[in-house]
């Protein structure tokens, strides 16, 4: 873990020292070819909730978790498709970059902005999380050493000019993550083949999973465990109200456990597995058995509203859209696009088989339900000695690589608007805004409960769909846009999306409560569509009165000269309101 | 080709000071072919003056000066953009309709599987196999065909300016 981040760190200073300057540096990465854009992409786009989240909801749900990396795919092809290529015509680097350039509006960029910085620290919150459990996991000490350690690298960084959009490091943070799963995942399965049969087909059996050795676990929150045959386990501190110390009998059913009791199982005895996720093998293994196929009637609604979520924010997500920049033209941008796919589907396969493996190697994470440590824990459970040790640091590397790049592009992301939109631009500004960049996620971070991180990461998704994503498909596509109107969607349909995610972050509502409101995407983003079309109707009149220049420069490939040539006008089209020139990711 | 002197197409407002007569319009043909299909009536309208063309070369001052029409958009210039947006969104419309259809018939597949009696362990292999396995070459593919398509479609613009 430590290697990576020196190894990051020194890679990143290397690279500043050959930096020059600003024309240099966009001129150096925009002659970067489609393959190193397309892993550098998507090693800034696997995150924490890619890396250790998926596997962790496999290993708890089956095959209906696998929606989440399904979803975050797509999300790439829905941007290859509407949104890749016209926006790197456009010249904006940013998004409030776009909605200025696009509609010409001051106040419709604030408000831009004020999005960026609000869907960044919810997508950074469980990046901080994840760290925290990363380190937690693998060495035991308390969480909030590992986000800390997150936010001291990525600000050092950052202090020191190492520019996260560098090509190089991104690009080798992909394979670095690959190879972190993937290596652990082959090395398990061949071993998996030594283990005895029974022990491989259990997780094709009618049984609940069952521990392989002897196991204590503690829970840390309370937790209702549902229990799928009669069987006798040591318990001490409160199960179903009763202060117990010893070894007690569960009969078939849901026991209720509360936060710090320890719990002894015997080998080879049953996983009572959490409340609301499938218990037998057969049922986990089955589709339709969890997630939205349990009893609650809204459960697919639900669904379908995490899936418009995913397939439509990922345009929306301000880091992601940044890195597009250093494409060379619109074709390049298509291109890459269609490379980072490739690169996601691939990744994609690990953790899945990961979250196999756990429900063999680790099923005491269902007990207390935090399964995201899922990959770390597996190498080490399943392969006693130095090679599960060598293991899991390799995993433990992976994932922190994954919260250094998702955590570096955000927290610039986000102190770039804030020092040039919130306060004047200079570079002591921005590393000022660095700051409060983290500060106020991590506050967050370590006071509110971690929700699943994948699901949390959904929150940041759903505020983005329904925010820049009509923003930037009605922009792109429709003229008949205007700033009013893009201002007024996005305000009712991102305002009420976050105002619906918040509370759920916090993790402290009930179930039912928690499922609705942190799946707000179904109705938010139509609702976002609607405000903008009908507001952009009634002002006509603020329709922009060039807009036909603009539509042209986003779809006509560049080859005509139609669009302003991108080295010598880095920073945009001429618009009517006076550009700021020096942002936050540019001074070095 | 040569244009008569009366030649019925369009309105020459916008076209008609960037005229000079020069060799080879055959960009009237193109706009007109363009109105045509676009439903713009052709009416027929009095020559304002007349085109005598000598030559036929193609010549870049000409292509210049149709990019010139595509940049000021006018006439031909927003016909042929509108025309381009329209196929490039059709395109996308397309394939997002396609790969929403078919991610949303895995579970389809699944109950039907289910329901033909196969064996438990058969639907969920193939429920692991079709969403964990199988939509990622899907989704390749779907983009595979998305990026042929546009940069087909550039290109057909690119020819239709600078021809």
């Amino acid at each position: 873990m430590a290697a990576v981040a020196a190894l990051t760190i020194f890679v990143g200073l290397y690279g500043a020292r050959r930096t020059r300057g600003t024309p240099d540096f966009l001129t150096a990465s925009q002659s970067v070819g489609s393959r190193w854009n397309a892993a550098a992409i998507a090693g800034e786009y696997l995150c924490a909730a890619s890396f250790l989240g998926v596997a962790g909801l496999v290993l708890k749900e089956g095959v209906d978790a696998l929606w989440f990396p399904i979803g975050f795919t797509a999300g790439y092809l829905a941007l290859l498709l509407f949104v890749a290529a016209p926006l790197r015509r456009s010249g904006a680097y940013t998004l409030p970059d776009f909605a200025e350039a696009r509609l010409g509006s001051g106040p419709l960029r604030r408000i831009c902005t004020a999005f960026v910085v609000l869907i960044c620290w919810l997508y950074l919150v469980p990046q901080l999380q994840g760290a925290g459990l990363t380190v937690a996991a693998v060495t035991g000490w308390p969480m909030w050493v590992g986000a800390a350690v997150v936010m001291v690298v990525v600000t050092f960084n950052i202090y020191t000019g190492w520019m996260h959009s560098i090509t190089f490091v991104q690009a080798a943070q992909y394979w670095v993550k690959i190879t972190a799963l993937a290596i652990p995942v082959f090395v398990l399965l061949i071993y998996l083949t030594g283990e005895p049969a029974g022990f491989r087909n259990s997780l094709t059996t009618d049984a609940a999973p069952f521990f392989s050795t002897a196991t204590k676990v503690t829970v840390e929150t309370d937790v209702v465990l549902q229990v799928d045959a009669p069987m006798v386990l040591g318990i001490t501190g409160t199960a179903d109200g009763l202060r117990v110390n010893g070894p007690t009998y569960w009969a078939t059913g849901e026991h209720r456990v509360d936060a710090g009791t320890e719990l002894y199982f015997a080998a080879s005895s049953q996983v009572p597995v959490i409340s609301g996720a499938p218990v037998q093998n057969t049922a986990w293994l089955s589709p339709f058995t969890s997630g939205p196929f349990t009893s609650n009637q809204y459960s697919v609604l639900v669904t379908y509203s995490l899936i418009v979520a995913l397939v439509l924010g990922t345009m929306g997500l301000p880091h992601v859209l940044g890195r597009y920049y250093t494409n060379p033209d619109g074709r390049a941008a298509r291109t890459t696009t269609l490379l980072v796919l490739a690169l996601l589907g691939t990744f994609y396969l690990f953790p899945t088989i990961s979250g196999m493996l756990a429900r063999l190697y680790v099923p005491e994470l269902l007990v207390t339900g935090t399964t995201d440590a899922a990959v770390l824990l597996l190498p080490r459970r399943a392969l006693e000695g130095w090679p599960g040790n060598l293991l899991c640091g390799l995993v433990a590397a992976g994932a922190f690589s994954a919260f250094l790049s998702a955590a570096s592009g955000l927290v610039t992301s986000v102190a770039g608007v804030l020092s040039t939109d919130v306060l004047p631009g200079r570079l002591r500004d921005f590393r000022a805004a660095t700051v409060v960049a983290w500060s106020v996620p991590l506050a967050f971070a370590l006071s509110v409960s971690a929700l699943d991180l994948a699901q949390s990461v959904g929150l940041a998704f759903a505020v983005a769909a329904s925010s820049f994503c009509p923003l930037l498909m009605l922009g792109i596509w429709w003229r008949g846009l205007t700033d009013a109107g893009a201002a007024a969607g996005m305000l009712v349909g991102g305002g009420l999306a976050f105002a619906a995610v918040l509370p759920a972050a916090t993790g402290m509502l009930s179930p039912g409560w928690q499922a609705v409101l942190s799946h707000p995407a179904l109705f938010t983003v139509p609702l976002a569509f609607l405000i903008m079309v009908v507001v952009s109707r009634y002002t006509k009149d603020r329709i922009p009165l060039d807009v036909s220049r603009i539509l042209l420069r986003m779809h006509a490939p560049e080859r005509l000269g139609l669009s302003p040539d991108p080295e010598t006008a880095p920073f945009g089209p001429a618009t009517p309101a006076a550009r700021i020139r020096t942002r936050g990711r540019h001074r070095r | 080709m040569t244009s008569s002197p009366d030649n019925p197409i369009g309105p020459a407002g916008p076209i008609g000071p960037a005229q000079q007569g020069g060799p080879g319009d055959q960009w009237h043909e193109v706009e007109a072919a363009l109105q045509e299909a676009m439903g713009y009536p052709t009416r027929a309208r009095p020559a304002k003056r007349e085109r005598v063309v000598l030559a036929e070369r193609r010549s870049s001052r000409r292509v210049v000066r149709t990019l010139a029409e595509v940049e000021e958009l006018t006439g031909v210039g927003e016909v042929l953009l509108r025309q381009l947006m329209r196929t490039q969104l059709k395109i996308a419309i397309r394939l997002m309709v396609l790969t929403a259809v078919v991610l949303g018939s895995i579970p389809m597949v699944l109950l039907l599987v289910s329901s033909l009696g196969a064996a438990g362990i058969v639907v969920a292999g193939l429920a692991w196999l079709l969403s964990g396995l199988a939509v990622y070459p899907f989704l390749i593919a779907v983009a595979w065909t998305y990026n042929r398509r546009a940069d087909h479609n550039e290109q057909e613009f690119t020819e239709m300016v600078e021809n």
